[in-house]
C-alpha cells in the first residue's frame, strides 16, 4: 500500500500535553512537548506511572487531552480526529478487541472503516505476522504474543506515517521480538516516524534516535543516542582469574563496583582502562579481558530519576 | 460496502443481538392470548323486551372490550309456561353494523321461558344464555345494559356504562336523560341526554368496586320512565365481571413491555456499552472515525436492530392473536403497538447508551440498565403509590390514583411506554380508549416521551461520547 512521501513540513507534534482523569486528581502528565519526524525513532522511557501510556493514548486520539495539543501534520487529534488518524497507527500495551470476534473478520471490519484500504490487505497483514492460521479464530483465545502481533497488524492497515508502540515486545519470544525490531527499523528505513515506548530499555537504546524522558508526568529530558552516550557513566567489564574481596576492595577506591560471577563492572566518571589494569596487575591477578562499556541507558535514565528526586 | 453502513450494521450481524431479537419474537407469539381469552371472543348479548301487539326484543352484541359486533346470529327460542299462544316458537336475526338487533315475535301476552343463543361471525363459537324472563305487556320503552370495567393487568382503569335503549319501533324517544345513583342514599347524577338509539355512555366512577350494584335510571323531565339495578342483586354480577378479555390482551401487552425495555438494554450492552467499557473500542478509535460518529452509528445501528425486532415481534403478536381470534385486525392495531414499542425500546436504548459513558464497567452498566428496566416495570406502581399514601397525595379514590398514577408515570418510560401501548390496544376499543390517561394531555404525554426519554439521553451520550473518555 502507497504512502504519500513526507512533506519536510510534517511532523507529529505533541505541545503542552497534559491529561487529568478525575477533575481533582494528580496530573496523568502535564505540559509534554516533543515531537516526532517522519523516519525517526523517538524513544518514550519511564517509570511505572510516569505517563508514557497516557502520553501515547492521547496522541492516539484514544482519550482526550486536558490541555494542550497533537498535531499530526498539523492536523488536530481533537478537532480533526479523522483525519489525524489516517495518519497514525496505535499499539496498545495490552491490546483489547471484541473478545468472542474472529480475528480475519475483525482486520476485515477495521479496515473498512478507513478509507482506500485494499481488501486484500487484512490478510496480507495476518500472513505476515504469522496469524493466517488463526483467522478463524476468536480473539480471546489469542495468545499475548498473538494478540501483540495482531495489533501491530491493526496498526499498520492504513500504512500510516506515524506509528505509537506502546510496549511492543511484551508478550513476545525472542523470534517476536527480533521481527518487532526488524519490523520497527524497516519501518523507519521506509520513512515512518515511530514514538516507541517500552520498559525494555535495552531495546529502545538499539533502535531510538531520540529518547524523551518521562518522570512523574514531565518531561525530565530528551536526548539524541549520541548524547546519552557523551553524558552517561562510563563502565569497564573487567574478567579476573578470581574475583576476592581484595580485588573488589581494590576496584572500589577507584569507582562504583558491581559483579557478576566472575565478571566485575567498574563505572566512574573518570575511568582508565590503562590505570585500571595495572593497578589489578601490580597486585597480583591476573585480567583475563577488560574492554570499556558504552554508557547505558538504564544508568542515565536511574541517574536522571535520582536527579529529579 | 460503505464503511458508514458497514459499522451501522454491525449490531444485526452480532449473534447475541440477533439472539435477543428472536427471543423478543418468541416471547411475543407466546404472550399473544390463547383463543378464550381473545377480545373478540365471549360475545355478550344485552337483551330487552317489551310488549305490543306481541314480544319485541332489541339486542346488542357486544365482544369482551367493548366493541359492537356485527354478524352475530341470535336466536331467540321460547317455551310457554302459561297462556293461550303456542307452546313453542322461535325467532332468528343478525346484529347489524354497531351491533343491534330487534325481533319479534307476535303472540298473544303470555308467560314464557325465553333462551338466547348468539354465533359469534365465523361460526366458530357461540353463547347460550339461561331463560330470560318475560315481560308484562304495554311495556313501551326499557334500557338495557351492561356495566363493566376496563382493566390494564390488575388495574382497573375505567368502569364504563354501556347502554342501550330500545322501544317497541326503535325509536328514540325525546326529551329522556339517563342518570345513575350507586347507592340508595345518594344523589342520582346525570350521564346525559339520550340523544341515539342505542347508545353508550362512559363515566369514571369513583371508588366503584367490583360487585357493587350501580342504580341507572331513565327518565324525562318529570316522570321515571324505567329504573334499572334498583334491586342491588339484578346489577351486581354484571358491575362486577371485568372485561377478562380485554384484560388478558393488555396484561400480555404490559409483559411485552416489560421485555422490550430488557431487550433494548441488552442490545445496547451488546452494540456499544460492552465494547466501549471494556475498551474494546479502542482500536476503532483508533481508526479514521471521530468519537460522536462512532456513537452515531452504533446507536444507529442498535436503532434498526429494534426497529426491525419490534417490528416483527409486534407482527407476530397480532398475527398469532388475529389467528387464534379468526379475525384479521386492522393496520393500525399493528402499526400503533409496534410505534409504541419502538419508542419504549428506543428509549431504554438511549438511556443505555448514555449510561455507557457514565459508568465504569460493563457489569455495572448491564445491572444498571436491567434494574432501571425491572424497578421501572414492576415496582413502579408499588413504590409511587406508598410515597402518595405516606405523603397524604392521594384521597383513597380511584380518580385520585389514576390522577396521581398518570402524572408520575411520566417519569417512568416504561410506564409512559405502556400508557401508550395500552392506549393503541383500547384504540381497538372505543371505552378506555380515553380513559387510560385521564388527567395528563396526550400532547403532554408525547412531549415528555420525545424530551425526556428520546432526545435527553441520545443527545447527553452523543456529548459525553464528544467531550468525556
Amino acid at each position: 500500500m502507497e504512502r504519500c512521501s513526507p512533506r519536510d513540513w510534517d511532523v507529529l507534534e505533541i505541545t503542552e500535553l497534559s491529561k487529568r482523569y478525575t477533575p481533582r486528581g494528580v496530573p496523568a502528565i502535564r505540559g509534554v512537548s516533543f515531537s516526532l519526524a517522519p523516519g525517526e525513532v523517538v524513544g518514550l522511557v519511564g517509570l511505572n506511572g510516569a505517563g508514557k501510556s497516557t502520553t501515547l493514548r492521547v496522541a492516539a486520539g484514544i482519550i482526550l487531552p486536558s490541555g494542550g495539543h497533537v498535531r499530526v501534520d498539523g492536523h488536530d487529534i481533537v478537532a480533526e480526529k479523522a483525519r489525524a488518524s489516517e495518519l497514525l497507527g496505535w499499539v496498545p500495551e495490552a491490546p483489547v478487541h471484541d473478545a468472542n470476534s474472529r480475528i480475519g473478520p475483525l482486520l476485515d471490519y477495521y479496515a473498512a472503516l478507513c478509507s482506500g484500504v485494499p481488501a486484500s490487505r487484512p490478510s496480507e497483514l495476518l500472513k505476515t505476522w504469522g496469524l493466517d492460521d488463526l483467522a478463524r479464530r476468536r480473539f480471546r483465545t489469542l495468545s499475548l504474543g498473538q494478540r501483540m502481533r495482531f495489533a501491530i497488524a491493526c496498526a499498520q492497515l492504513q500504512n500510516p506515517r506515524y506509528y505509537l508502540l506502546d510496549e511492543v515486545f511484551n508478550g513476545l519470544d525472542a523470534e517476536g521480538i527480533r521481527a518487532v525490531r526488524q519490523w520497527i527499523s524497516a519501518q523507519r528505513d521506509g520513512g515512518s516516524g515511530i514514538l516507541l515506548s517500552s520498559h525494555q530499555l535495552g531495546e529502545v537504546q538499539q533502535l531510538a534516535d531520540r529518547i524523551v524522558f518521562l518522570h512523574r508526568g514531565n518531561v525530565a529530558s530528551v536526548r539524541s543516542r549520541e548524547e546519552i552516550a557523551a553524558v552517561g557513566t562510563p563502565a569497564i567489564r573487567i574478567t579476573l582469574d578470581r574475583v576476592d574481596p581484595s580485588a573488589l576492595e581494590l576496584l572500589a577506591r577507584i569507582g562504583r563496583v558491581s559483579t557478576r560471577g566472575n565478571q566485575i563492572r567498574l563505572a566512574g566518571p573518570d575511568l582508565d582502562p590503562g590505570t585500571v589494569n595495572a593497578a589489578l596487575v601490580s597486585s597480583g591477578y591476573r585480567v583475563l579481558r577488560l574492554e570499556p562499556e558504552e554508557p547505558e541507558l538504564e544508568s542515565f535514565f536511574l541517574d536522571l530519576v535520582k536527579e529529579a528526586a | 460496502m460503505k464503511p458508514l453502513l458497514r459499522d451501522t450494521l454491525r449490531p444485526l450481524r452480532t449473534p447475541s443481538v440477533v439472539g435477543t431479537l428472536a427471543l423478543l419474537v418468541v416471547v411475543s407469539v407466546l404472550l399473544a392470548p390463547p383463543l378464550s381469552q381473545s377480545p373478540s371472543r365471549g360475545v355478550t348479548l344485552a337483551l330487552t323486551t317489551s310488549y305490543s301487539s306481541g314480544y319485541h326484543f332489541s339486542g346488542f352484541a357486544f365482544n369482551g372490550v367493548g366493541v359492537p359486533v356485527a354478524g352475530v346470529q341470535v336466536w331467540l327460542n321460547f317455551t310457554q309456561i302459561n297462556g293461550s299462544g303456542p307452546s313453542t316458537g322461535a325467532v332468528h336475526g343478525v346484529t347489524a353494523s354497531g351491533g343491534f338487533v330487534r325481533l319479534n315475535w307476535s303472540v298473544p301476552a303470555g308467560q314464557y321461558s325465553v333462551t338466547a343463543t348468539a354465533l359469534e361471525p365465523g361460526g366458530v363459537a357461540g353463547i347460550t344464555s339461561g331463560p330470560l324472563p318475560t315481560p308484562g305487556p304495554n311495556v313501551t320503552v326499557r334500557l338495557f345494559g351492561i356495566i363493566y370495567m376496563v382493566q390494564v393487568g390488575q388495574f382497573v382503569v375505567e368502569p364504563q356504562v354501556l347502554v342501550a335503549f330500545g322501544n317497541t319501533n326503535g325509536t328514540v324517544p325525546a326529551g329522556l336523560r339517563l342518570l345513575y345513583s350507586l347507592n340508595d342514599t345518594s344523589p342520582w347524577i346525570s350521564l346525559g341526554a339520550v340523544t341515539s338509539y342505542p347508545q353508550r355512555f362512559s363515566v369514571l366512577f369513583s371508588n366503584l368496586t367490583p360487585g357493587q350494584p350501580v342504580y341507572l335510571e331513565l327518565a324525562n323531565a318529570s316522570t321515571v320512565v324505567e329504573t334499572y339495578g334498583a334491586d342491588a342483586s339484578s346489577f351486581a354480577a354484571e358491575s362486577g365481571s371485568a372485561t377478562p378479555a380485554g384484560a388478558a390482551l393488555l396484561t400480555a401487552v404490559e409483559d411485552l413491555s416489560l421485555f422490550i425495555p430488557l431487550a433494548a438494554v441488552f442490545i445496547a450492552y451488546t452494540a456499544y456499552g460492552r465494547e466501549r467499557l471494556t475498551g474494546a473500542l479502542e482500536p476503532v478509535l483508533a481508526l479514521p472515525i471521530s468519537r460522536s460518529r462512532l456513537f452515531a452509528q452504533r446507536f444507529l445501528g442498535a436503532t434498526i436492530a429494534i426497529t426491525v425486532g419490534t417490528a416483527v415481534a409486534t407482527l407476530a403478536f397480532v398475527a398469532v392473536l388475529g389467528y387464534r381470534a379468526g379475525i384479521t385486525f386492522p393496520s393500525s392495531v399493528w402499526t400503533g403497538l409496534w410505534g409504541t414499542a419502538f419508542v419504549l425500546a428506543l428509549a431504554f436504548l438511549g438511556l443505555t447508551f448514555l449510561l455507557a459513558h457514565v459508568l465504569r464497567s460493563p457489569g455495572a452498566l448491564l445491572a444498571t440498565g436491567l434494574a432501571i428496566a425491572l424497578v421501572g416495570s414492576i415496582f413502579w406502581g408499588t413504590i409511587t403509590t406508598t410515597i402518595a399514601q405516606s405523603t397524604g397525595v392521594l384521597n383513597g379514590s380511584i380518580a385520585s390514583s389514576n390522577a396521581w398514577q398518570a402524572h408520575v408515570g411520566l417519569l417512568n418510560p416504561i410506564s409512559t411506554g405502556q400508557s401508550i401501548v395500552s392506549s393503541a390496544v383500547l384504540a381497538i376499543s372505543p371505552p378506555g380508549a380515553s380513559a387510560v390517561l385521564p388527567v395528563v394531555s396526550p400532547t403532554i404525554v408525547w412531549v415528555v416521551v420525545l424530551v425526556a426519554w428520546l432526545a435527553l439521553p441520545i443527545a447527553g451520550g452523543l456529548i459525553l461520547a464528544a467531550k468525556r473518555d
